[in-house]
């Protein structure tokens, strides 16, 4: 591949100067490669790109530090790199300035489960569970059909499981109708807690 | 009190972790790179070694666990494996009175690269609760049922219906981690089985390191491939670890394509077998890189058999250490754990012609392209450089290219035959999916960046040598 290519480079292609042809081929792909972008919603690189290559064509010399510099300003505005720096500071700051916050949660059983990671609705399910002791428990059909509600009810519940059979049911209050032989246990966030017979 | 042994217990396990996974590796990695147990210590590549030693030892603790089930006999006869590794590890360079070369400045530098970075993703990693969604509903939640049942086995809750959401049949190497993490301490929250994301990161990050070099090539490779991934390498999700392995891979195969040292080649397929291990794209991956792998081994293999450091042991080791991944794929059999994307199934087909048909891989190669663009429009500037200063171009980017080629088209594919709503499942997953094709762009760019250094280096070097001889002349 080198060969060939390094090879290019020094002959002459059809009686035509390799030089020019190299700036021809240049110059297509870059109107090629200028046009990709504008359609793709990239005006602007689009236009960066052809300054660049007019800047480089003016030059003589081989500024690498420009091409470095170009790389560094798309990797800031272009990727998440820079939120990832940012975060990893952020955090260890974080560390250094309340420690016991973060020992108190590291070192004790069942933390980081709150309204910043799950819905509030699943923080007040879970500590009904909890507070009743309860064995198992049920959802409705219109709960047990939001993936968010189901899902994370069983996976911080567990290894508690639904039973289809449990006499201890959560529900909307729309669903209430269909329950009205049950005994209302507690209610919040639009979320009910009965016990059927 | 219990505050103060919880975080010596930390301390021991951030201090020993490593140091567990690279006596139980070296058992694998020593064979491998040299064909036995107790290499001479003119021949050995610290660092390398240590790196590979430490993956292996994630693969073989995942392979003991699978074995036995329990996670209790597993610890117990991993840590004995270790022990036993490590002494054949540490007895060459005892018989040598400990002496370890530090060859250059690079290598403390390198040294101290790492303990940085290791101490300052801990905070990001474990001060963060589970909040992400497949963190907490398929691979955290893998680990809570293991860690809960203290088994892999049964027993953990595979078949439980109300679980089918959780994707069951998933690769559980990084769970069943978090789990062993979580029983150590003796009980379950939503930060310190994180620590199993650090664990399998690191390994990574020194490789990465052996790169080291004074250019901005490395530091380009150094600044982007990492964190590039970010929030999926310390937020649970599992598709930034499987595309920075991918890319360690294919950064590997780079450089053997350079050296020619069989080492990188090994290395690389490792990276591969483990990547299966984290997650099911990680299938696709290895299937591509495993591709490119055969093309690279075919057309070196006149210089390769050349080479000392190859050991036809390779092969059986080789094989060996894809033994975890047979396993739970026996145990998925036996279970009935299937997966939801039903792939070669007659309806996958039919999905997949109706959809070329009507248009919708339109859609996705908008959402595709539309993942790829930062990195594409990198590509495409440095590729301009390279014409307009006539950089010869270098092989050593070539893998990574193909080997995205693979990948996006084998994930193009599988956006074809999904059960899912197409736009949903687009928009939930594309930016995760094309991670690891933009870390093969990214080393592309990397390989790119060094050819140029390279001829300019050359140009300076010819230019320093035509300047003294004119000197000298004169």
């Amino acid at each position: 591949m080198n060969n060939l290519v390094t090879g290019f480079f020094r002959k002459k292609i059809l009686g035509i100067d390799t030089k020019k042809l190299l700036t021809i081929l240049v110059d297509v792909f870059l109107l090629a490669w200028t046009v990709f972008n504008f359609l793709m919603r990239n005006q602007l690189f689009a236009f960066f790109c052809f300054a660049l290559f007019l800047f480089f064509q003016i030059m003589r010399s081989k500024p690498y530090s420009v091409l470095a510099g170009t790389l560094i300003v798309i990797i800031i505005f272009n990727t998440r790199c820079p939120f990832a720096w940012n975060d990893i500071i952020i955090s260890n700051l974080d560390v250094i300035v309340r420690p016991s916050f973060f020992v108190k949660n590291l070192f004790s059983a069942n933390t980081g489960i709150g309204e910043n990671t799950v819905d509030k609705k699943i923080v007040w399910m879970l500590s009904v569970i909890n507070n009743n002791q309860f064995d198992n428990y049920n959802l409705s059909d219109s709960l047990d059909q939001d993936g968010e509600i189901n899902q994370r009810i069983v996976e911080t519940t567990w290894p508690l499981k639904q039973d289809k059979d449990s006499k201890i049911i959560f529900l909307r209050p729309e669903e209430m109708i269909n329950y009205s032989s049950c005994d209302l246990i507690d209610q919040k966030w639009e979320i009910i807690v009965v016990h059927c017979p | 009190m219990s505050i103060v042994l919880n975080f010596l217990k930390l301390g021991l396990i951030l201090l020993l972790g490593p140091i567990y996974f690279v006596g139980l590796g070296w058992l694998l990695a020593a064979p491998l790179l040299y064909g036995n147990w107790l290499p001479k210590l003119k021949d050995r590549l610290f660092l390398n070694e240590v790196t590979l030693s430490m993956v292996g030892g994630i693969l073989i603790n995942f392979g003991i666990v699978l074995c036995v089930q329990s996670l209790k006999i597993g610890l117990y006869l991993s840590g004995f494996l270790s022990i036993a590794g490590l002494t054949l590890f540490l007895i060459p360079l005892f018989k040598n009175h400990l002496r370890f070369r530090i060859s250059d400045k690079h290598t403390i530098f390198q040294l101290l690269g790492i303990v940085i970075i290791y101490f300052l993703l801990l905070s990001p990693i474990i001060t963060e609760p589970l909040s992400a969604w497949d963190a907490r509903s398929i691979w955290f939640f893998h680990a809570k049922m293991i860690f809960l049942a203290r088994s892999i086995g049964l027993s953990a809750g595979w078949q439980n219906t109300t679980v089918l959401f959780s994707h069951a049949d998933y690769p559980i190497m990084v769970p069943t981690l978090a789990a062993q993490i979580a029983y150590l301490f003796g009980f379950w929250n939503e930060y310190l089985p994180k620590l199993s994301l650090l664990f399998v990161f690191f390994p990574a990050f020194i490789w990465l390191s052996t790169f080291l070099k004074r250019s901005f090539s490395f530091v380009f490779l150094i600044l982007v491939l990492p964190f590039y991934f970010f929030p999926w390498i310390w937020n649970g999700y599992m598709d930034g670890l499987l595309a920075f392995y991918f890319a360690i891979s294919m950064l590997l195969i780079g450089r053997f394509l350079l050296n020619r040292q069989f080492y990188d080649l090994a290395c690389s397929i490792v990276c591969l077998i483990f990547i299966i291990n984290i997650k099911n794209e990680g299938t696709l991956a290895f299937l591509a890189g495993m591709t490119i792998l055969l093309f690279v081994a075919f057309f070196n293999r006149n210089r390769m058999n050349t080479n000392k450091r190859f050991s036809w042991k390779f092969i059986p080791i080789t094989l060996f250490s894809i033994l975890p991944y047979i396993i739970w794929q026996i145990y998925k059999n036996q279970w009935a754990l299937s997966n939801d994307l039903q792939i070669g199934s007659q309806t996958s087909i039919s999905r997949l012609l109706t959809r070329l048909a009507d248009g919708s891989f339109q859609l996705i190669l908008t959402s595709i392209f539309g993942q790829l663009k930062p990195l594409l429009m990198m590509l495409g500037l440095i590729f301009i450089v390279m014409i307009i200063w006539k950089v010869p171009y270098n092989s050593t980017s070539i893998p990574a290219f193909i080997a995205a080629l693979i990948y996006c088209a084998g994930i193009f594919i599988i956006y074809l035959i999904t059960p899912a709503d197409l736009n949903w499942h687009l928009i939930t997953s594309v930016n995760r999916t094309m991670l690891s094709v933009n870390s093969c762009l990214i080393v592309g760019s990397y390989w790119l960046l060094y050819s140029i250094e390279k001829r300019f280096s050359n140009t300076m070097e010819i230019a320093v040598s035509c300047i003294s001889l004119s000197k000298k002349r004169s």
